[in-house]
């Protein structure tokens, strides 16, 4: 994106929709925390381990699927536009 | 009915159902009715060959061995989709708008559609298919013999091998038959994904019966089957951290370069925007499948024998309890999981094997262009066909001859790290620009040689393909190069020591390499696109196709697409280039859309290839265009010159106009001179001629008045003699004729003569002198330079409009040089003038003083004469002249003159 596309302050709900990029790209390493938390316990049960495991793994499910949720719009409105970026001017433009 | 016969009978009719699905699908499809066929959940589905027979039986069976870290191979992917916005949507987009047909594709086309990157890739994708494929067939084959044992205890299927080839040659012909419709790759095979969404279903539903089954049928209610898990044999958490990291990374980076996981995700991607819904869908899946997997590994570890198989817990432990429904609805769940994978690997894989190596290989023979006889549609379809046929035999060939390995998971995870080893330049390529080729090839050809040396060779075990000698100490007893422990790190688990080699010194290799070579001008290009591919959704490398024949190009594409869609595409083209007809202009925009068509038939290298061929230009575009830069570059170093030259002819035109401004003042001067002239000379004349006349006819004239008369006549013949003599002296200086007489005085005594010649000191004129700085001697022509000075002195009294009139006489000395200057405190000479006050006949104002206008020029030239000069002053302290001539030997006679 050329400077003069992407302004300082853009319009609160195109803020919005990036910051929600930024956390759909950030997912998977906070995914990759609460994966990588077991090893670090020692004398558990595997139980115990079990159940935390797929609780963190429905959580991130839930999680994904709301990011993925959240960020729908753009791409409804018009069928076949690209998602993303392209999405965000067309907003900055609307409005 | 025997159980194993009932398990034919539904075996078949299961096939049945899945040709009639994938059938129908493709009708639907073509029909145009297939509008729920490209819904986001079928692309979910169709992600779920992931799950192989490896994870539907092989689960169980790691989690039997190592408890819970089987799960890792799920947690990996998982990551991988819930990143969906960062990486995968990227190369989805890329997928989709470079038309890549598979892994190989799109590593060959990041690097400068590079060929050889490309045969290397695929070389790999079979080397680390292969095994996986006969790891579907063992599974199957395992699985009725399962049944089998249950028939008659002990017994076995006579002919393992004649089922596993049966097997195969089904899946073969299925995937030949749904799977090679079209030969473009891009348009989607609607029957084999929705018969891998089938089948993704059943053996979802299939495991979860099972698990069902063992929890509340078995165990008891999930409160119980905890217990039971607490008091198993994996009760307690005893997971490797290397193993648990190392793994979820390898199942992250295989789920991204698997081919037939790129085949789905990528190549038969819809719509860019099912990635939303797969991205937590596709996880809950994962999620689902391993849900019951620890609770039946559990179960099978109590109930059953000891020396029962664990990989096939999920089909023995609803056949000992007699749920002979149950497992055959569960050997169907396996079946499917083996059959799915089977097929979209068979396609992609094809795909690489007939776009990579077979295309170029009969390209090269038939001649190497594009407009040979034969129709290449057919013999690309064939190659396709065949290298299916072909890698599933392979498969076979690997299954039978090693005899079925014991543990599943084990060639899983190897065949994983292989693929493993294209992730470096597959994701280094999408977010670095500074990836080229050399340094892809390097690290992919490095990677997989320290794959197979640590992993996949020595897993054949001791004296296969390695030597026992050095599978124990190492290749010539050097520890150090041990396949299991390179450089002393013996204490890591296999895998992860082959992943922590492979993939350090691949993406080591892959880095340096890339930093120290230099990129092709495509690959540069390529490069941009795919890094930046959201900011430009734009176009590969512009062709330059101003020789390229449409018809040419028609022709070839014919034979690629078929001719009715090359037929609409070049009218399409044609259309929206406002051509009528059917043959558009071979603009660089059709070419590049040509090409990008043809690719999703052969492949982006190929269809390069075969462009440049018509086109002529080979893949020189590029460089073309930077020729054209270059081009542009000195058409603007000539511009500049031309701009230079033409503000010098301004220079020079300014200063001819000045020149011509000079010469029109001149010639008005001297019109006005003459006028003048004549005036002066007729005035004298009238007088002379009229007082003669009286002289010659009046009688009696009194003496008196006689004498007056002729008084009157000498006076005017005087006036005429001057002005003649001015004009003779200024033609004899000019002429350089002049003879100088040299000769020595005291500058202030030359000064005195020259005043007193004026006419003395009268009242009127106050001359200021410095008697001091004039006492200086010059050797000279004395009387010529007095000349000068009564010239100008002269000037002063006629001229000087001061009220008070006031000559300044200063005397300077520089050097040799001697300066004069007479400055009065009038106006001084009107600055227009000033250029020309030293030509002839031109005077200041209008006859006031009634000068000839001869003399200033006689200064000029009797100063030039003497080695001097004379300046005309404008300062602020009224006009004046500055005479400067040398004090000594400052003369320069005629002959001199003439000489030089």
């Amino acid at each position: 994106m050329t400077p003069a596309e992407d302004p300082a302050y853009a319009e609160r709900q195109t803020y919005r929709r990036r910051r929600l990029g930024d956390a759909a790209r950030l997912l998977p390493v906070f995914g990759a925390g609460l994966f990588g938390l077991p090893i670090f316990w020692q004398e558990t049960p595997t139980t115990r381990a079990l159940i935390y495991v797929f609780v963190a793994w429905a959580v991130l499910c839930l999680l994904s699927g709301l990011v993925a949720w959240r960020l729908r719009d753009e791409a409804d409105d018009a069928p076949g536009a690209p998602l993303g970026e392209a999405g965000d001017q067309k907003a900055e433009r609307r409005t | 009915m025997s159980i194993l016969n009932l398990l034919i009978m539904v075996c078949l009719g299961y096939v049945v159902f899945l040709f009639a699905v994938a059938f129908a699908a493709d009708r639907a499809a073509r029909r145009g009715r297939g509008a729920w066929l490209r819904s986001p959940i079928v692309y979910t589905l169709s992600l779920s060959i992931y799950c192989t027979a490896w994870t539907f039986y092989g689960a169980v069976g790691f989690a039997a061995r190592s408890g819970l870290e089987f799960v890792t191979i799920y947690l990996g992917p998982t990551l991988v989709m819930i990143g969906w916005w960062g990486l995968l949507r990227k190369m989805v987009r890329i997928g989709r708008s470079q038309r890549i047909t598979s892994i190989a594709d799109m590593i060959s086309s990041r690097y400068g559609k590079s060929n050889l990157l490309a045969v290397i890739v695929t070389l790999i994708a079979v080397i680390g298919t292969t095994p996986y494929i006969a790891l579907q067939l063992q599974s199957v084959t395992l699985s009725i013999n399962a049944f089998a044992q249950v028939d008659l205890p002990g017994g076995r299927v006579n002919d393992t091998g004649t089922t596993g080839f049966l097997i195969a040659a089904g899946l073969a012909l299925f995937t030949v038959l749904f799977g090679t419709r079209n030969l473009d790759v891009n348009e989607r095979h609607h029957g084999v994904v929705m018969a891998i969404a089938v089948e993704a279903v059943i053996k979802l539903c299939a495991l979860l019966a099972v698990g069902v089954f063992v929890v509340w049928g078995l165990g008891g209610g999930p409160v119980d089957m905890l217990a039971r898990v607490d008091a198993s044999e994996i009760a307690r958490w005893e997971v490797s951290n290397s193993r648990w990291i190392g793994l979820t990374m390898l199942s992250a980076a295989a789920f991204l370069c698997l081919p037939r996981m790129f085949q789905v995700m990528v190549v038969e991607n819809q719509d860019e925007s099912h990635l939303r819904t797969a991205a937590w869908a596709f996880p809950t899946y994962l999620m689902l499948m391993s849900l019951f997997v620890i609770p039946i590994a559990v179960m099978g570890l109590e109930l059953l024998p000891d020396d029962s198989n664990p990989d096939l817990f999920v089909l023995t432990l609803p056949l000992m309890h007699g749920q002979d429904g149950l497992a055959i609805f569960s050997f169907l769940g396996g079946f499917s999981s083996a059959t799915s994978m089977v097929i979209v690997a068979a396609i992609a894989l094809s795909t690489m094997v007939s776009n990579h190596i077979v295309m170029p290989v009969w390209l090269r023979m038939t001649g190497g262009t594009a407009m040979m006889s034969g129709d290449v549609r057919s013999v690309a379809l064939l190659a396709r066909r065949l290298s299916i046929a072909a890698v599933v035999f392979l498969g076979y060939l690997y299954f039978r001859l090693s005899g079925g390995g014991t543990a599943l998971a084990a060639i899983g995870l190897i065949a994983f790290v292989g693929v493993a080893q294209f992730l470096p330049a597959l994701v280094g390529g999408l977010i670095w620009r500074g990836a080229t080729r050399s340094g892809a090839l390097a690290g992919v050809t490095i990677g997989f040689v320290t794959w197979a040396y640590c992993l996949f060779l020595p897993s054949f075990g001791p004296d296969v393909l390695l030597s026992a000698e050095l599978m124990q100490s190492g290749p010539w007893g050097v520890g150090w190069l041990h396949p299991y422990g390179l450089f002393g790190t013996k204490g890591l688990d296999n895998v992860v020591h082959a992943v922590l080699w492979s993939l350090s010194v691949n993406l080591a290799a892959f880095v340096g390499v890339s930093l120290l070579s230099f990129p092709t001008p495509v690959e540069r290009l390529q490069g941009a696109q795919f890094v930046n591919i959201f900011d430009h959704s734009g176009t590969s490398g512009g062709w330059n196709a101003g020789m390229a024949q449409s018809e040419d190009l028609l022709i070839m594409a014919q034979r690629i697409m078929g001719p009715d869609e090359a037929r609409k595409l070049f009218a399409r083209s044609a259309s929206l280039q406002g051509l009528p007809g059917f043959l558009p202009e071979p603009s660089p925009e059709f070419i590049e859309l040509l090409e990008r068509e043809l690719s999703g038939s052969v492949g982006a290298a190929t269809a390069h290839a075969m462009i440049s061929q018509i086109i002529g230009g080979a893949n020189v575009s590029v460089e073309d265009l930077l020729a054209v830069a270059d081009e542009t570059a000195q058409i603007m170093e000539y511009s500049s010159r031309l701009e230079a030259k033409s503000t010098e002819l301004a220079d020079t035109a300014r200063q001819l106009r000045e020149v011509n401004d000079k010469l029109t003042k001149l010639s008005v001067q001297k019109d006005a001179f003459l006028s003048q002239i004549s005036h002066e000379l007729r005035t004298p004349m009238t007088s002379i001629r009229s007082f003669s006349e009286i002289l010659r006819d009046t009688e009696g004239l009194d003496p008196t008045a006689q004498a007056k008369y002729a008084g009157i006549i000498h006076d005017e013949t005087l006036r005429l003699t001057r002005l003649l003599d001015d004009l003779l002296d200024l033609s004899v200086l000019e002429s350089g004729a002049v003879v100088l007489n040299p000769g020595t005085a005291r500058l202030g005594d030359l000064i005195d003569r020259a005043i007193a010649a004026t006419g003395g000191l009268d009242d009127r004129l106050v001359i200021q002198r410095d008697a001091e700085r004039e006492n200086i001697n010059v050797e000279t022509d004395l009387d010529r330079l007095v000349q000068v000075f009564i010239n100008l002195i002269a000037n002063c009294r006629k001229y000087c409009d001061a009220p008070d009139p006031e000559l300044r006489v200063k005397v300077s000395q520089e050097a040799e040089m001697l300066h004069v200057v007479f400055a009065d405190n009038g106006s001084g000479v009107p600055e227009d003038l000033q250029s020309i006050i030293f030509e002839k006949f031109v005077r200041v104002g209008e006859t006031k003083a009634g000068g000839a206008g001869l003399g200033l020029a006689i200064c000029r030239e009797i100063m030039t004469r003497l080695r001097g000069e004379i300046v005309c002053l404008s300062g602020s302290e009224g006009g004046g002249f500055k005479v400067s001539f040398p004090a000594r030997g400052g003369l320069r006679s005629g002959v001199e003159s003439d000489a030089s």
